[in-house]
C-alpha cells in the first residue's frame, strides 16, 4: 500500500483557507467604503443645515440646499445624493435636513449590489432673531 | 615507586584511549555535517532581507497612515477657522489661516512625530451659491519617511517624501465674510 504524501493536503487546507478568507476581504473593503460614504453624508447634512439656517424662509431654505446638493461631486461608489427633508422650523428655531446618498458598493455582495445612506441634521437660525 | 609508575602508565593509556575517541567522533561528525552552519550563515541574509523588504516598509506604511491624519486635521482646523474668518484675512499668506495655524500645528506633537519636510502650501478658492458662498481650501504638506529605505528610492512614503494635498469644503457662517 502506498502511502499518501502530505502534498494535496495542505493544498486543499490552503483552498479552504481562502475561501473563508477572501470574502472576509472583501467585506472588509466595502465596510471601509461604507464608512467613509456615511461619513461624507453626515458632512453634508451639516453643511445643507448650515446653509439653511442662513436663509430667511423655508423656500429660501430648500432652495439653498438644493443648490447646495447639485454642486456635490459624486464619484463611482458616490452615484447620487438626493434632499429628503427640509424643514425650516421658526417655531423651535432651528432647520432640520435629511440627505440620501445612493452608495454602489465597491465590491457587491450576493443580495446587497446599492445601498441608501440617510443623514438627518439641525442647526439653530441664524437668519431671523431667535423667538423671546 | 614501581606500583606508582605503573598506575600513572594506566591513567595514561586510558586518557589516550579518551582523545582517540574523541578524535574519531569528531572525524565522525565532520563526515555527518549538520545544518546548524548553514542556518547561522542564512540567517544574516534573511535578517537583512526581513528588515528592509518587511519590517521597515510595514513601519513606513504605518507612519503614513499617521501623515494623512495630521494633514487631515490639520486642513480641518484652517478650514473650521477660514469659515469665519473674512476673506481677505484668510488670503493674507501672513494670516491665522495660512501661518498661525500651520505654526501651532508644526509645534504639535502630532507633527513632531511625523516631521513635516517642506513648508505647508494652502490654496484658498471662494464659490458663491445660491444664498450661500462655499469655501473650499487645499492644505498640501510634504512628510520625510520615518525610516527611508535606499533601495526604494522613487517610491513615496518608503524612500521618497510623501507629499499629500488634504481638499476640504464647506459654506461660510455668514455669507457677508466674503465681501470684507
Amino acid at each position: 500500500m502506498r502511502t499518501r504524501s502530505g502534498k494535496g493536503q495542505s493544498l486543499v487546507e490552503v483552498m479552504a483557507g481562502f475561501m473563508v478568507f477572501i470574502p472576509l476581504a472583501f467585506l472588509a473593503v466595502d465596510v471601509v467604503g461604507v464608512t467613509s460614504a456615511s461619513q461624507s453624508n453626515e458632512q453634508l447634512a451639516e453643511s445643507l443645515a448650515r446653509v439653511a439656517a442662513n436663509q430667511g424662509s423655508q423656500a429660501m431654505a430648500q432652495r439653498a440646499a438644493e443648490d447646495a446638493v447639485s454642486n456635490f461631486q459624486t464619484n463611482a461608489t458616490i452615484t447620487a445624493v438626493t434632499l429628503e427633508l427640509v424643514k425650516y422650523d421658526v417655531g423651535l428655531g432651528q432647520v432640520s435636513i435629511t440627505t440620501a446618498m445612493n452608495f454602489k458598493l465597491p465590491i457587491p455582495m450576493p443580495g446587497y449590489t446599492t445601498m441608501i445612506l440617510r443623514s438627518n441634521a439641525v442647526q439653530p437660525i441664524v437668519a431671523t432673531p431667535a423667538p423671546l | 615507586m614501581g606500583n606508582t609508575r605503573i598506575e600513572i602508565f594506566e591513567i595514561g593509556v586510558q586518557l589516550e584511549g579518551l582523545r582517540l575517541k574523541r578524535n574519531s567522533a569528531l572525524i565522525g561528525s565532520y563526515r555527518r555535517r549538520t545544518k546548524s552552519g548553514s542556518a547561522i550563515s542564512e540567517f544574516g541574509p534573511a535578517l537583512f532581507l526581513f528588515l528592509v523588504f518587511m519590517l521597515f516598509p510595514v513601519i513606513d506604511v504605518i507612519s503614513m497612515g499617521f501623515a494623512y491624519f495630521a494633514a487631515c486635521t490639520l486642513n480641518d482646523l484652517q478650514l473650521r477657522e477660514a469659515a469665519r474668518q473674512p476673506k481677505t484675512q484668510v488670503l493674507s499668506i501672513d494670516g491665522l489661516v495660512q501661518e498661525t495655524i500651520p505654526q501651532k500645528w508644526r509645534a504639535s506633537n502630532l507633527s513632531i512625530l511625523i516631521a513635516p519636510q517642506t513648508n505647508i502650501t494652502t490654496a484658498v478658492n471662494y464659490k458663491p451659491g445660491v444664498g450661500a458662498v462655499y469655501l473650499t481650501l487645499n492644505t498640501t504638506v510634504s512628510f520625510r519617511p520615518l525610516l527611508p529605505i535606499p533601495f526604494l528610492n522613487g517610491i513615496p512614503g518608503l524612500g521618497a517624501p510623501l507629499t499629500l494635498t488634504i481638499s476640504g469644503s464647506r459654506p461660510l457662517e455668514d455669507p457677508i465674510l466674503y465681501a470684507q
